[in-house]
């Protein structure tokens, strides 16, 4: 009995505090102010995308949504790796000079 | 007692991910927010997949967790270099605060294509302060520009000078004008100086007023010039340059938002953030 009110209590304080980050992520990109800034936050939330896999094979018992926390942080990895190529060549600097 | 174990874990985890989340959210400058997003963000993330593994405990949760874990901390670390390199190339500005930059000289900053030439700014830590000289640029972030170069002049007991520059090269190409619609496109130009003009006295009475308030002699320059290049020429030994985060001398006319930051540093100007708001001034040191 009281082995399952402490996993799911447990499971419950975690999902919150995954959401309040989730959250805190999403105010840094749409505050910017550049793009890396925001990048960052994606970066984050993407890892935090990896964390929220986890919570589901918790709240559903279906232990294949491990698999797509490893799909998440594939994903997630790629993305900051093309953001970044991006930004290094030139996305602050799109105007061109004289 | 996997069920306790599986617990700690997950709170554990989660825990150190609102710590990331909220460092990302809270630090001042770019750099210290990667920090915390790579730091924080893999231990967490790693912690709270061993919770899920210990609610779940079979061979094979056990194998594809530790991958997973293994995956997240071979791929974070790469993908934070990257960005704080490709960040530290795109010209971001450092936080106000920073005391030495040793990737200065190591690695170009601004336009990526172009050789590194001098580069001017940020050569001394503490220099001395002889002259403020402040950009008068129309638009967001004016206000706490002139407040911090009134305040920073009255602490040094520096010369305050005000640059009001017109960058009329910018708001005379209107682009492209059809046939027969030259004398639209000239009237066009003219209006736009006109309204830069009237936009740029506000501003400068807006300086003027904060300075006589402060009780400190100004003086007011106001030229009609390519703002980079004439900025780089008064930003001599002992003048330190304060600039609003998000005008810049086409006092907001230009059909396109011009970003000063990345202005600057495409002259080659090395900048630094006067604090952590997203309104704090640039400003470069001389």
């Amino acid at each position: 009995m009281t082995v399952a009110i402490v996993q799911t209590a447990g499971a419950a304080i975690a999902a919150v505090l995954l959401l309040a980050a989730m959250i805190c992520a999403g105010i840094r990109i749409v505050r910017g102010p550049t793009a890396p800034d925001r990048v960052v936050a994606l970066d984050m939330l993407g890892t935090l995308g990896v964390a929220g896999a986890g919570m589901a094979v918790i709240a559903s018992g279906a232990t294949a949504f491990i698999d797509i926390a490893l799909g998440v942080a594939l994903v997630s990895f790629l993305t900051a790796t093309a953001f970044a190529a991006f930004i290094e060549r030139g996305s602050i600097n799109e105007e061109e000079e004289q | 007692m996997t069920a306790f174990l599986s617990a700690f874990f997950l709170i554990a985890g989660a825990a150190l991910c609102l710590f990331a989340a909220v460092g990302v959210l809270r630090l001042p400058d770019f750099f210290m927010r990667m920090h915390a997003a790579t730091n924080a963000g893999v231990a967490g993330c790693g912690l709270l997949l061993i919770g899920v593994a210990f609610a779940y405990p079979s061979p094979d949760m056990w194998i594809k967790v530790a991958i997973a874990i293994a995956f997240l901390l071979l791929t974070t670390p790469i993908a934070g270099h990257l960005l704080a390199r490709a960040g530290y190339v795109a010209g971001v500005s450092l936080w106000g605060g920073t005391r030495e930059d040793q990737l200065a000289g190591e690695l170009r900053r601004g336009d990526f294509d172009s050789p590194q030439t001098d580069f001017p700014g940020r050569k001394t830590m503490n220099p001395t302060i002889e002259r403020v000289v402040l950009g008068l640029a129309s638009g967001p972030g004016i206000e706490a520009a002139v407040s911090y170069a009134v305040a920073l002049a009255k602490k040094h007991g520096a010369e305050l000078i005000g640059l009001a520059i017109i960058d009329a090269k910018t708001l005379r190409n209107v682009g492209p004008v059809p046939i027969g619609g030259n004398y639209y496109a000239a009237q066009l130009r003219d209006t736009l100086i006109a309204k830069a003009r009237r936009r740029m006295a506000g501003t400068v009475q807006l300086f003027e007023d904060a300075a006589r308030e402060a009780g400190i002699p100004f003086s007011v320059i106001v030229e009609e010039a390519e703002p980079a290049p004439f900025l780089r020429q008064r930003l001599d030994k002992g003048s330190v340059l304060v600039l609003p985060r998000g005008a810049w001398f086409d006092h907001g006319l230009a059909d396109r938002k011009i970003d000063p930051a990345s202005r600057l540093s495409r002259h080659r100007i090395a900048q630094v953030q006067a604090g952590g708001d997203d309104d704090a001034p640039i400003v470069v040191f001389g």
